[in-house]
Parts: structure tokens; C-alpha cells; sequence
């Protein structure tokens, strides 16, 4: 692999490379692998880069995403319509960037305008001192050239994901994560923190969610207010704001969100279920609240009969069957009439008529 | 040389040609195709084909095309990507990415025309088999067909016709949805979604949601690469159940939430609303119920 370095103005074309040192002006084109790249002058990307190490010194303006074991920032990087993937991502200088930046860790002790971050720690220390004077005077313009606001006051970010947060000066309108210390000034619009949380008195948090309470929220909002729901919707109906029709449907829905909140509600559309909704008929066994598996379900000697016509069965016991137009799999044995598709099963299988392949553990006879 | 070929039975191709027709299995390999319609198994190894219509089996590896359609199942290995990509049925890809992505085409058969029975359509609907696996990068993704978003993707706009399920959160940029819904949660620049079907989102999160039960389409949607435009599709309308949405501009109709907070925020008809947030201003429907209006 070869060594490519612009002192002057240059290209680096599309290859392997071991390290890109750019102290003028460097252009790259195509997608680029390399162990290093630093950057001292001006630098634009129009090419996607993959790097063990990228270190911005100067200016560096990205269009394609970056894929790097360690990005440093001590200039100024903007990142339009890209994304950044690394371990570890850390910045002195400006980082702006309108796509999402995802890095283990993230340590901010610069300025930054981001739309999303995702990390497992996150650390955000706001200090526009370093950032251009240039920068700080054209910075309501500055919206056109980065594609985001600039505030010095605050590092601006979107959204942000994590595990642990540490941030100052930090102006965010979504958060979440599980740990969470703000220090001061930090703006965040609605906070999902999950366990500890330290917060600064100057800190203007508009709402903290915690996981219980978007829980308790969602039972409150569906079991306390329902009466009053309720009441106001055949109000309604007495008035003659709304039709017959109208009121039905409300308070169908009303009754509906009651039930599922007791638990009592449409199992078909249960999420909790390993599978999705398929229109495929599935006899399973419960214990408690644990699904029964096909070797646990040998143990209850379960025995199922079905009756009626059905595209394919799974039973996790013994199936007694009718007609069976696509496939039958059972833990034990299964008797039936005609099965169109294959048979699967741990037991024996006695039948008529079998229209695909068949697997049993135990013998195989035609009634 | 470009020359046009029929396949019958086993054949292996290489080289260049205008218009393949075969039925039976064909390998090709280092090709250029312009028109490819076979029915059978097909095996692509690195080529680059035009206009592709597969019916059965389609194996390809770090191929492209520029509008492949495959009615069966498509096991694409490598790299591989396209213009436009649909797919009825299943489809395994180790890396696919595409300006279009579609999951079925929407367009129904003879039989089902004449059958309009809403329970026979499902049942239709409910055999096919469609399991998407792999990783699918693409501009816009369709969904026509019913599906469940258990794969790595990312789509910058998502438009689905048919019922999407999802147990993590949908993240895109512009989603537009037509028919039935479930997901945990929705976080994108713009949502629509109409209450045809059975709607279920536990939370909303963007900068413009819209709830309706019409849509007239707009220029925004127009403009969205996609292979289909938007046909009312005259479902029964229900009420959405949606647990929190937030956004700068909300406007809602025949939704019961648990939480609405944004700047403009517009209620409209047979809303359910426990708690309303809002910093600018708030229109509420004379037929909508609102148990708590906060100004923030």
C-alpha cells in the first residue's frame, strides 16, 4: 500500500492506501481505504473513506460516510448528507453535521451542531472559545454553509441516544439514556432517563420521562380518565354533535384500549407473541406466563384435537386432526386425515393421504 | 456483440446480449443484458442486466440492474444493487441497495378483481409467503404487500400500502402510511397516516404528523421516487390508537392518544385525547373529546 501526500493542491483517487497526509488542499475521490488520514489544510471528501485513524487539523467538508476506528477534530469538520461510524470520536474544534454520528464513545470538549448522536457514552463540554472568529460573527448565516443553526451559547443536538450522558452546555430536544449528569446550562426539551440522573439547578429540563412513568402514564391515560372519556363522548352523542355511528366508534375505542390495558383485550394482535400475525393456526401451551417449547411440552403429555379443514397446524403435544391443506409439525404424534403439505413430528404419524415430505421420530402408517 | 437469445432448458450465457427469453435454469456470468424475462432458475454472477422479470427462483451475486422485478424468491449475495427492485415474495440479501424498493406491486390478479370479498383477499394475502432477510438500503421503500420489518434496512421514505409490523422503531425521513399499522414507534421528518386499517403506535415522533382518514396527495408526495402513486383504497375507517406524538405540526382526526405535544396543533374530528401540549396555537373539533389542554 502506498503513502499519498499533497503539500500543494491534489486528488486522492479512489484505492488502498497506508497514510494521506494533506497539508494543502486535498480533493477525495471514490471510495478510499487507509490507515491514517490527517489533515492540516483544507480537505473535501466527495468520496466514502474508511480509516483506522482520521485526524482533521484545518478544514474538512465530508459528503460520504466515514467509517473509522478514531476520528479526532481539532479544526473545523462538516459533514453533510453523511453519516460517521467510529469507536471513538473526539473534537477540540467545530463539528457540524446533518446526518447522525454513531461512535462508542463521543467526547465533545469543542463546539457542535449535530442532528443525531448514538453512542454508548456521550460527553459533551461546551467551549466555542476555540471556534473561529469568522465563524462567531457570520454565525446567522452560517445556516446555509453548515446546513444547521449555530448558537454559541449551547452545542446543538437533535437527538441524542446513549448509556451515559455528561454534558454542558448542551441544547438537545430529544435524550435518551440511562444515565444521565447535566452539568450546567443545558437545554433539553424532553429527557428519557432510565436510571440515575444528577442535574444543575441552572439546567431547563421541559420534561423528565422516566420508563415507570411512561407506563403508569399510558395505564393512567387509559383506566382514571375512561369514565370522564366516557361521559363526554355521550354528551356528545346528546347534543347531537356527533351521529350514532360516530359514538359507537369512540367509545369502541375507548372500550378496547380498557381491555388491553387490563389484559384482557385482542390476543390476536398480542406483540408479545414469537411470531407475527401469519393467519397460520398455532396450538401452544402456556405455563405461567412462559411459552412452552416442543421438548418441554413432551413432559405435560398434552394432547390436542382439531377439527375442521386448516391451511397448517403446530402443535407443541400430540395433533388429532382433520384435513390439513398445508403443512403439520407436532412434538408428539399426530393422527389425521389428509395433510397436502410435509409432517413434521417427534411421535408417530397415522393418516390417509400426505401431499409433501415426511419426518417422523417414530413409525408411519396409512389408516 | 448484442443478440438476442431463447432459453429452453439448461444454458449457461456470457458475453453481451440485447434480450434473453428463457424458461428452464440459466447461468449467467460477467454478462450485459438489456432484457432478461425467464421463468425457472436464474443464477447471476457478476453482470450488470437492464430490465429483469423473473418468475421462481433468482440467485445473484454482485450484479446490478437497472429494474428487476421477481415474483418468487430472490437470494442475492455480495453486493448487489439496482434502480428499481421489486419484490413478490421472499428475498434473502447479504447487502442490496436501491433507489426503489418495493415489497409486492400492489396490482391484483383477474380472479381477485372479480373476488372482492375483503375475507378472500386476506386469505390471499395471508398465504403468500414474504420474509425479507438481509441488510436493503434504499431511497423509497413500498410496501404493497403485508410485511414485517424484522430486517437491517435504511429507507429514507417509507410508503406503505399494505399492513407493516415492526417491534422497534421505524426511523426515516419522510413515512407515509395507507393501511394498517403496528409499530412501537415512528420517528420521522413527516408522517401520514390514514385510519384505514387497524392503527397501533405506541409513539410518534416528527416534525410534521398528520393523521387523517383521506388524503389528496401533494406535491411533497408527488415528487417521491416511487413506482405507484396513491389510490384510495376505501378500507374501513377506525379509530388510531396512538400512545404519544410529538411534532412541531400536529393535525389529527379519528385518533385516541394518550398525549399530543407540539406548536400547532389542530384536533379534528372523533379524537380522544387525554392530554394536550401545545406552544402556539390549538384547534379543536367541536366532535373531539380533550381531557387536559396545557399551554406550555
Amino acid at each position: 500500500m502506498n503513502n499519498e501526500k499533497i503539500e500543494g493542491v491534489g486528488t486522492v483517487h479512489e484505492g488502498e492506501y497506508n497514510d494521506i497526509i494533506i497539508d494543502g488542499m486535498g480533493k477525495l475521490k471514490g471510495t478510499v481505504t487507509a490507515k491514517k488520514v490527517l489533515v492540516s489544510g483544507a480537505f473535501r471528501s466527495k468520496g466514502s473513506l474508511v480509516a483506522e485513524e482520521v485526524n482533521i487539523d484545518g478544514i474538512g467538508r465530508i459528503f460520504r460516510n466515514i467509517k473509522t476506528d478514531k476520528l479526532v477534530v481539532d479544526g473545523m469538520l462538516k459533514i453533510r448528507r453523511a453519516e460517521v461510524n467510529a469507536d471513538s470520536v473526539y473534537c477540540e474544534g467545530l463539528l457540524s453535521s446533518t446526518g447522525s454520528i454513531c461512535a462508542d464513545d463521543i467526547n465533545i470538549n469543542g463546539y457542535c451542531t449535530v442532528r443525531k448522536m448514538m453512542g454508548d457514552s456521550v460527553t459533551i463540554n461546551n467551549d466555542s472559545s476555540g471556534v473561529n472568529k469568522l465563524v462567531k460573527k457570520l454565525r446567522f448565516v452560517s445556516f446555509l454553509y453548515f446546513g444547521r443553526k449555530i448558537n454559541i451559547e449551547y452545542c446543538l443536538v437533535d437527538r441524542i441516544d446513549c448509556t451515559r450522558l455528561v454534558a454542558n452546555g448542551l441544547k438537545a430536544k430529544v435524550v435518551h439514556t440511562e444515565n444521565a449528569r447535566l452539568g450546567s446550562n443545558c437545554r433539553i426539551d424532553r429527557l428519557y432517563c432510565d436510571g440515575p440522573m444528577v442535574i444543575d439547578p441552572s439546567c431547563k429540563i421541559k420534561k423528565v420521562i422516566t420508563k415507570n412513568e411512561i407506563t403508569e402514564f399510558n395505564q393512567k391515560g387509559s383506566s382514571d380518565m375512561a369514565d370522564v372519556t366516557v361521559k363526554k363522548i355521550l354528551d356528545l352523542y346528546k347534543n347531537s354533535t356527533i351521529n350514532e355511528e360516530e359514538a359507537e366508534m369512540m367509545l369502541s375505542s375507548v372500550y378496547r384500549t380498557n381491555l388491553q390495558v387490563l389484559g384482557q383485550g385482542d390476543t390476536n394482535t398480542n406483540t408479545d407473541t414469537p411470531w407475527i400475525e401469519d393467519g397460520k393456526l398455532r396450538i401452544v401451551a402456556f405455563l405461567g406466563k412462559r411459552l412452552l417449547k416442543k421438548g418441554d411440552a413432551g413432559q405435560y403429555k398434552l394432547e390436542v384435537k382439531y377439527e375442521g379443514e386448516a391451511l397448517a397446524v403446530e402443535s407443541q403435544g400430540n395433533l388429532t386432526c382433520g384435513d390439513i391443506s398445508g403443512n403439520a409439525s407436532a412434538g408428539g404424534s399426530i393422527s389425521g386425515k389428509d395433510i397436502g403439505g410435509n409432517v413434521s413430528c417427534g411421535g408417530s404419524i397415522s393418516c390417509k393421504d400426505i401431499g409433501g415430505s415426511v419426518l417422523a421420530g417414530g413409525s408411519i402408517s396409512r389408516i | 456483440m448484442r443478440h438476442n437469445m431463447i432459453s429452453l432448458g439448461q444454458r449457461a450465457i456470457q458475453g453481451e446480449y440485447n434480450t434473453v427469453l428463457m424458461a428452464g435454469e440459466l447461468r449467467v456470468q460477467d454478462s450485459r443484458i438489456k432484457h432478461l424475462n425467464c421463468a425457472g432458475q436464474v443464477r447471476v454472477t457478476k453482470s450488470t442486466l437492464g430490465r429483469v422479470q423473473c418468475v421462481g427462483e433468482l440467485i445473484a451475486e454482485g450484479s446490478g440492474f437497472t429494474r428487476l422485478a421477481v415474483t418468487g424468491e430472490a437470494k442475492l449475495s455480495g453486493i448487489c444493487n439496482g434502480d428499481i427492485v421489486e419484490i413478490t415474495g421472499s428475498i434473502t440479501a447479504e447487502y442490496l441497495e436501491s433507489r426503489i424498493l418495493s415489497n409486492g406491486t400492489g396490482k391484483k390478479s383477474k380472479n381477485q378483481n372479480q373476488n372482492n370479498s375483503q375475507e378472500q383477499s386476506q386469505k390471499q394475502s395471508q398465504n403468500r409467503d414474504c420474509s425479507w432477510q438481509g441488510v436493503f438500503y434504499a431511497e423509497s421503500f413500498e410496501n404493497c404487500s403485508d410485511l414485517f420489518l424484522d430486517f437491517e434496512y435504511k429507507f429514507k421514505n417509507i410508503i406503505s400500502y399494505a399492513k407493516l409490523f415492526s417491534r422497534s422503531e421505524i426511523e426515516c425521513e419522510e413515512f407515509y402510511s395507507f393501511s394498517s399499522l403496528e409499530a412501537e414507534a415512528v420517528n420521522a421528518d413527516r408522517i401520514l397516516l390514514l385510519t384505514q386499517g387497524e392503527v397501533k403506535v405506541g409513539q410518534l415522533t416528527g416534525e410534521t404528523i398528520t393523521i387523517s382518514r383521506g388524503y389528496q396527495p401533494d406535491q411533497r408526495f408527488k415528487r417521491l421516487p416511487k413506482t405507484r402513486g396513491y389510490k384510495n383504497q376505501n378500507d374501513k375507517i377506525t379509530i388510531a390508537s396512538i400512545g404519544i406524538m410529538e411534532a412541531d405540526h400536529i393535525e389529527v382526526e379519528y385518533v385516541k392518544a394518550g398525549l399530543i405535544s407540539g406548536t400547532e396543533v389542530i384536533i379534528g374530528d372523533l379524537c380522544i385525547i387525554d392530554r394536550v401540549e401545545y406552544r402556539g396555537s390549538i384547534k379543536i373539533s367541536d366532535k373531539a373529546v380533550v381531557n387536559e389542554v396545557v399551554k406550555l
